[in-house]
């Protein structure tokens, strides 16, 4: 076991990435593809309930990991502006201002932007001189409150079901996907039905069967596939948007910052601008992810957006890699195909385990004592999902795909072969050296000096 | 009209553990599980039954469950943090992490919502000899007709209870803290690790004994809480007391323990006193139709939750050392 560790340790980064990807990623495969199977519209199951939804969680971790990756800011209030954004949007196109659906849709993007930057504004100002934990618990109120508005605020936010007797219901509907399916441009009609069929393929010899291999994928919408690409192309958006940021010298700046802010403050930044900065980019970016939300889910209420959404994102950006776009896209669609797929039917009906009835002797004595011991696929998935992230943030805190230790391709790619060779050398000396040897061999060329 | 939260005042642990929800959480289920338990094991008419069959019992059952659970946190996370020099945010998540595994495996083993009297009874009884008019179970204790509306006072002898020990508890903790071995030890321990094992203390077992009282302290707090429910679930622990906790910790100062249970009596006066103002403001009848007003804002009492979260904004905007606290929250400036 220790020979396996050490030659685990002595591997290079990539190698170790890619051994931790593959051991956490085989359950995960394993898991969904039981629940593909058991479904019979498989194209449905793979581009409406997985790969939209990832991308949506994609842009709103994407606006997490740029708080708490590049800057160390833990906020945990990020479902109030998810919240923000899907409510805002739809209230925009239930108005319906300028007649065309996807007009009204932009402009409600837009000022869902608008809203929660001031929101997160406002947030933000109080809370970025406070310690990480303080800020935690800030911006957790800060979410209920949002929460809570959008609960209590009957006038704007709920939904009028009857106009003569003034009844409202919390319950917000979005016709954006509606809309969508009845329209036609140049001629290709939006609600017709893409099919994929490879036929099934069976693996075994002779008469004996091992597995069937069913590739009818079923059909899509046309719609939903343009619902898919208008969700890719935001997402990318998003991504190319983050990774400017990070790249340019705006971003060195904010990961100093999150390193080490005292010394930041000594080369005369001011550190608070740059935190409210960021904790406002942040806010319009969730609340994009919440604009897409509301495509998604065409039916909401207050609800709906629980502080385990926030959780969730967490998971997805520490499992990825804090720091880092590439990391986090990955550990997105690592867990939430865990999620998806957990929640599926099959995977419910199988993992329905209630040992307190199953157990023969002890059993009984069990109920009497009131003891359930349910094994449920909602609970599991919980607890699978913290055990997880506590042995990442335990074990391997920089998370599967690390963080880049130099981003400067840009500069380096001025410079020739040699020099560069020199460099990469020299950064990979400094790297691998712990702060211990580094302090020792300083010594040492003290003493050296010392002597002479 | 009054609430009170005795696990508001409870904050010892040095830093923001958000897995304090989920000792609130095992308190109350552990509180009503040995319930069960001894009403299970115990015949009703039995002599003496009541004796050991009583409130008192399952709160103390729930300490120990609860601070047992604490040391189990510790030892498996919290020690291997500090010892990887980890940050607060590593601190935060980490907590929120174990609350949520915490919480789904207590669900696993109890059940979402344990009904009230599915088998037996769930209220527990008062040991047999309190007197009597202790053991009533509601009181009026004041007719007030103010301004907006007629208000009483109800009060169940719970309640009374809860209010009662939690001033005891405020004094002996903060007399343990400054004048036992342990409580200065403890303090010791919290200043500087070094040192205090410089001194001779021994630190690991000093953080072990700070985490058993104040998860056990929690936890039976939880108890009697729940003995005051009708019912409880399992989210109780993290949605309805995890920010009116962190709320009167800091309120009160970090630390501070007197502070705490001051902190708290603001916090639920001032909840029900919005409850009562807004629905005065709602009604077009009442002392000042606000709402009629002005026509642009909802005064829903439902609002009364979020108060204690701008009370917090407020404090930590203007005093965010607490009432009494000299903690200082800020990031690290020059």
């Amino acid at each position: 076991m220790s020979n396996f560790k050490s030659k685990y340790a002595s591997l290079p980064d990539f190698y170790r990435s890619l051994i931790l990807a593959i051991v956490l990623s085989f359950p995960v495969f394993f898991i969904y593809f039981f629940a593909l199977g058991s479904v019979t519209d498989k194209a449905t199951f793979i581009l409406n309930d997985t790969l939209i939804l990832v991308l949506m969680y994609f842009v709103a971790a994407l606006s997490l990991d740029l708080e708490v990756g590049s800057l160390g800011l833990p906020n945990f209030g990020k479902v109030g502006f998810i919240a923000l954004g899907a409510y805002i949007t739809t209230i925009i196109m239930n108005l319906g201002l300028f007649g065309n659906f996807l007009v009204d849709y932009a402009f409600g993007f837009v000022l869902a932007c608008i809203v929660s930057a001031i929101f997160g504004w406002l947030i933000a100002i109080p809370s970025v001189k406070l310690r990480a934990d303080y800020f935690a618990i800030m911006t957790i109120a800060g979410g209920e409150i949002i929460r809570l508005v959008l609960q209590n605020e009957k006038r704007y936010f709920w939904k009028l079901t009857d106009p003569v007797l003034n009844i409202k219901e919390p319950l917000l509907l979005n016709t954006f996907k509606q809309n969508l399916s009845n329209l036609q441009i140049f001629g290709i009609i939006f609600s017709d039905v893409l099919t994929l069929n490879l036929g099934s393929f069976t693996l075994g010899f002779g008469d004996t069967i091992l597995y069937t291999l069913d590739l009818n994928f079923g059909g899509i919408f046309i719609w939903q596939f343009f619902v898919f690409l208008l969700f890719l192309a935001i997402a990318i958006i998003i991504y190319l948007f983050v990774e400017v940021i990070r790249k340019s010298p705006y971003g060195r700046t904010l990961r100093a910052i999150r390193e080490d802010d005292i010394t930041v403050t000594s080369v005369g930044k001011d550190v608070y601008t740059y935190r409210w900065q960021i904790a406002v980019i942040a806010a319009i970016i969730c609340s994009i992810a919440g604009s897409l939300f509301c495509i998604l889910n065409s039916a909401f209420e207050p609800i709906d957006f629980r502080p385990y959404i926030t959780f969730n994102l967490f998971v997805f950006i520490i499992v990825g890699g804090i720091g880092n776009s590439r990391g986090v896209a990955f550990g997105t669609l690592l867990i939430q195909m865990f999620i998806v797929s957990s929640t599926s039917e099959i995977v419910k009906a199988n993992l329905n385990i209630k040992l307190s009835e199953i157990l023969p002797v002890i059993g009984p004595i069990m109920q009497d004592f009131q003891i359930k011991m349910d094994l449920s696929a909602d609970y599991t998935r919980f607890v699978i999902l913290g055990v997880i992230l506590i042995i990442f943030l335990l074990y391997r805190s920089e998370g599967i795909i690390p963080e880049p230790k130099s981003n400067n391709e840009r500069y380096l790619s001025l410079l020739t072969e040699d020099e560069r060779k020199d460099s990469d050398l020299a950064v990979q000396q400094m790297q691998s050296s712990s702060e211990k040897d580094r302090i020792q061999s300083q010594f040492a060329e003290k003493e050296t000096i010392d002597e002479v | 009209m009054l609430v009170i939260g005795l696990n508001m005042t409870y904050s010892v642990l040095k830093f923001s553990n958000f897995a304090h929800a989920e000792f609130v959480t095992l308190g109350m289920f552990l509180g009503w599980w040995s319930l069960q338990v001894l009403t299970y094991l115990i015949p009703s008419d039995a002599p003496l039954g009541d004796l050991i069959n009583n409130i008192f019992i399952h709160a103390c059952f729930s300490f120990i469950g609860v601070g047992t659970f604490g040391i189990i946190c510790d030892k498996l996370v919290f020690s291997r943090l500090r010892n990887s020099q980890a940050n607060a945010t590593t601190f935060t998540v980490s907590s929120i992490g174990i609350g949520i595994i915490a919480r789904y495996v207590f669900g696993m083993i109890w059940g979402e919502l344990p009904v009230p009297g599915a088998k037996y009874s769930s209220i527990p009884s008062f040991p047999g000899f309190i007197p009597e008019f202790l053991r009533e179970t509601r009181y009026n204790i004041a007719l007030l007709d103010t301004p907006f509306g007629f208000q009483r006072i109800a009060i169940t002898n719970y309640e009374l209870y809860i209010i009662f020990i939690a001033f005891i508890l405020v004094y002996t903790v903060d007399y343990f803290f400054k004048n036992t071995k342990l409580g200065i030890a403890m303090r010791a321990t919290s200043d500087s690790h070094e040192l205090a094992q410089v001194t001779g203390i021994d630190t690991k077992r000093i953080i072990y004994y700070t985490w058993f009282i104040a998860a056990g302290i929690t936890g039976f707090a939880g108890a009697w809480i729940r003995a005051k429910q009708n019912n409880f679930t399992l989210l109780d622990g993290s949605e309805v007391y995890l920010l009116p906790i962190f709320a009167a910790a800091i309120l009160g100062g970090v630390g501070s323990f007197k502070g705490g249970i001051i902190s708290s009596f603001i916090l639920a006066f001032s909840r029900q006193g919005t409850v009562i103002l807004f629905t005065q403001f709602q009604l077009s009848n009442g002392i000042l139709p606000l709402e009629d007003i002005l026509n642009i804002v909802t005064f829903a009492p439902g609002y009364a939750d979020g108060i204690g979260f701008v009370i917090l904004i407020i404090v930590l905007l203007f005093r965010p050392q607490g009432i009494s606290g000299t903690v200082d929250v800020s990031r690290a400036r020059v």
